[in-house]
């Protein structure tokens, strides 16, 4: 593994026909894109599809290249440093970032582009929800297409003004986030797709602190060509209520006289949930986790949301303290490990279900893997699939090898059988 | 009130060095914590000792002017957010709190405003009709942006200022000219906004938002006040002139008692370029 977080990621954005450049954007220490070599890299498309070959990646000594297109009407083209991962990622990265762009300005626009000019200013508000995709943060929603959640005491204090605060805005989809994760949320908000939750949530977290917004927003598959309008207010700084609507209330009217009604009670149980997002542990105190894990990723791939830590804290005088790692290392480690396992070893689970041949590889093996491991100089991983739970766990490599597995397994029991990831939709 | 006169009152009512003395920090401690200002949520205020309590005033201020002119860049700068480094357009309609306090010249009382910035993306207001309507409505004053750098930005400002003018809406009206820090590639010669000013009687506050003044952080560890002096200067002026303004048109002031510094019509282009000068962040 070798993906480092300063190497160089570039998008570049142009129209199928003609290939007119939209819009680049880099990551890291890159110098934006040449103009020539835009258009090299759309040349070599042109000239695949006029021999009829589909061209979806290639991979140089250094870099991956990858397109797609979509709609027939916009072509997306990612370079980023290879590390012998599935390109089934990169695809996935590539289907957010598209429906990015028809979160903020339709579908409609991008089916039929028919002037480049406008269209070229209207994009420019998708670049705050996309560089934030291209970083590799502590989210893991757009790599597991599921919506990254917080899980502490206070969710289901929480979901009784939730729901009074989205009833007096006569909705029915509403959700409060905290540091760009999950707390609570409506049924109906539930029953998006793991794309959308996690795209408004990567929105919601791009808003500047303490910020109240009136946003036009197309749900990329319940209504990608009629806009609602997206009403979020910060109760704390860093703690956001989310209503969709359509005319009313005003956002004038709803930080006027919707919020106190609801929230107001409510204040210590806001300031709890922000406390213990900052503290970036993700779950309740009161859990107890082996000390030898330094980070998990646990996703539930029927309700498309995940939870994890980077942060989880090393006792002191533990075998883990003696070579510690530190919280960036932990992600990038966990980051790597998902992504060597899904799409080889474990499913993919596209959230909504797509029919592209987004590069899912099948299974290499003909019976269904359901736990597998990885060692290194600094860490030791485990992942268990069970379904619908994956988990991807990284410990210290002062665990033995022998206490792996069972570690591991009471990890994902201790977090899937307590309520704090229990499923909050009152539905099912 | 008559909205043809401009009278230029800035400095006659507001006390420009309070927040410098020992009482005023007192009040401004409040709303700074580690040489930052603090962000409040919907549900939170400043929390003032029992025997400080002021007053509270309410403005709501709504940003007009074209995209890139640098309306989110000047917001995240008055309130105390981190400013944009690249051009993200805003999506639709953004609203920012800042709180900030003020004592009055002639007096002891003490006023805490708290102004609510309305910022829009320019595309965004184009696209839907809802939005511009949302922004205006209620305002107490609009900030009309032009930007140094952005020669169009200027002349689409005339032409904003005309079109309001002959619709004949009254409302409190200053404007703001951006990215003052790159006046040495300015596209706007000082000519030519002393007659925009002449025109249009309005006040014109330059503003530095760039991201990075150097050593900055340096600073705000030795002067935990740095991040409130950055701001003050444009902070006073923009409150102090709708503060006037509303004071005028609610009959409660006349200017012609508030003129006690300079002379309206004795004013020469000299002063008045100082008095530009001085105005910037
Ligand atoms: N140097 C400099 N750059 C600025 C200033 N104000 C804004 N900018 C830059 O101008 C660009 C557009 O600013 P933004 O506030 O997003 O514009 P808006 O579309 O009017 O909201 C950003 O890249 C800012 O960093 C300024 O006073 N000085
Ligand atoms: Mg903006």
């Amino acid at each position: 593994m070798r993906m480092d977080d300063t190497q160089a990621v570039y998008l570049v954005c142009l129209t199928n026909e003609g290939g007119l450049p939209l819009f680049t954007r880099s990551k890291g220490q890159s110098k934006a894109l040449a103009f020539a070599e835009q258009g090299m890299l759309y040349g070599v498309q042109m000239f695949a599809q006029n021999h009829d070959v589909g061209l979806q990646s290639t991979t140089t000594e250094e870099a991956k290249v990858v397109w797609k297109v979509f709609h027939n009407s916009v072509t997306l083209v990612l370079i980023v440093p290879d590390d012998g991962c599935s390109d089934v990622h990169l695809n996935t990265l590539l289907d957010h970032i598209f429906h990015t762009m028809v979160m903020f300005i339709g579908l409609d626009t991008l089916e039929n582009i028919k002037n480049v000019e406008r269209l070229r200013r209207d994009l420019k508000v998708c670049f705050g929800v996309i560089d934030f995709l291209l970083v590799n943060s502590e989210f893991f929603g757009g790599l597991c297409e599921a919506v990254d959640v917080l899980a502490c005491p206070e969710n289901a204090t929480l979901q009784e003004p939730l729901e009074a605060f989205i009833n007096s805005a006569d909705s029915t989809f509403g959700c409060l986030h905290c540091n760009g994760r999950l707390v609570t949320a409506t049924d109906k908000w539930w029953s998006l797709t793991g794309q959308e939750m996690t795209l408004l949530a990567a929105f919601i977290n791009t808003l500047p602190t303490g910020t109240s917004s009136d946003v036009p927003i197309y749900l990329p598959h319940a209504s990608p060509k009629v806009p609602h309008r997206l009403l979020s207010i910060s109760l704390l700084p860093g703690v956001i209520v989310s209503v969709l609507c359509l005319d009313t209330p005003t956002l004038a009217d709803a930080q006027a006289t919707l919020v106190e009604p609801s929230w107001r009670a409510y204040v210590e149980s806001l300031r709890a949930c922000q406390k213990a997002s900052l503290a970036g542990q993700h779950i309740p105190k009161s859990l107890s986790v082996d000390s030898g894990i330094l980070g998990f990723l646990l996703v539930n791939t029927n309700q498309h949301k995940c939870l994890s830590s980077c942060r989880l804290p090393i006792q002191e005088g533990s075998a883990a303290d003696r070579r510690p790692l530190t919280h960036s290392r932990r992600r990038q480690v966990l980051n790597a490990f998902y992504r060597n396992t899904v799409g080889t070893l474990f499913p993919v689970c596209h959230s909504p279900q797509r029919t592209d041949p987004s590069g899912d590889t099948s299974s290499t093996f003909s019976h269904t893997v359901k736990e597998t491991y990885m060692h290194a100089k600094d860490h030791k991983c485990y992942a268990i699939y069970s379904n619908p739970y994956q988990l991807f766990v990284v410990c210290s490599v002062a665990v033995p090898n022998y206490a792996l597995r069972s570690i591991s397994v009471d990890l994902l029991n201790t977090l899937s059988k307590d309520k704090v990831f229990h499923d909050r939709r009152k539905s099912s | 009130m008559a909205s043809d006169q401009y009278y230029d009152l800035s400095g006659s009512q507001f006390d420009s060095s309070w927040f410098k003395t020992a009482a005023g920090k007192e009040y401004f401690s409040s709303i700074v914590r580690k040489g930052k200002r603090r962000i409040y949520g919907l549900l939170e205020r400043p929390s003032l000792p029992p025997h400080l309590i002021p007053e509270l005033i309410s403005y709501k201020v709504f940003l007009s002017g074209k995209a890139g002119v640098g309306k989110t860049s000047t917001v995240a700068k008055l309130v105390g957010l981190p400013v944009p480094t690249t051009h993200s357009e805003t999506p639709g309609i953004v609203t920012y709190v800042v709180y900030w306090p003020v004592k009055l010249l002639h007096s002891d009382k003490v006023l805490l405003f708290r102004l609510q910035f309305w910022d829009a993306g320019e595309n965004a207001i184009r696209k839907f009709e809802h939005i511009l309507p949302a922004c205006k409505s209620g305002a107490d004053a609009i900030l009309n942006l032009f930007s140094f750098t952005d020669r169009l930005s200027f002349e689409d400002l005339q032409s904003q200022m005309s079109r309001s003018s002959q619709s004949g809406e009254h409302v409190i009206r200053m404007v703001v000219g951006t990215k003052y820090d790159l006046y040495s590639n300015s596209e706007i010669t000082t000519r030519e906004l002393q007659n925009f000013q002449e025109q249009w009687k309005v006040p014109i506050l330059k503003i530095k938002n760039s991201g990075k003044p150097a050593g900055n952080e340096l600073l705000y560890s030795v002067d935990s006040m740095q991040e409130v002096h950055d701001v003050a200067t444009v902070m006073h002026s923009l409150l102090e002139y709708i503060w006037i303004q509303k004071k005028i048109s609610s009959g409660e002031l006349r200017p012609e008692d508030l003129i006690t510094r300079t002379d309206i019509d004795g004013k020469n282009e000299g002063e008045l370029s100082d008095e530009l000068e001085a105005s910037y962040v």
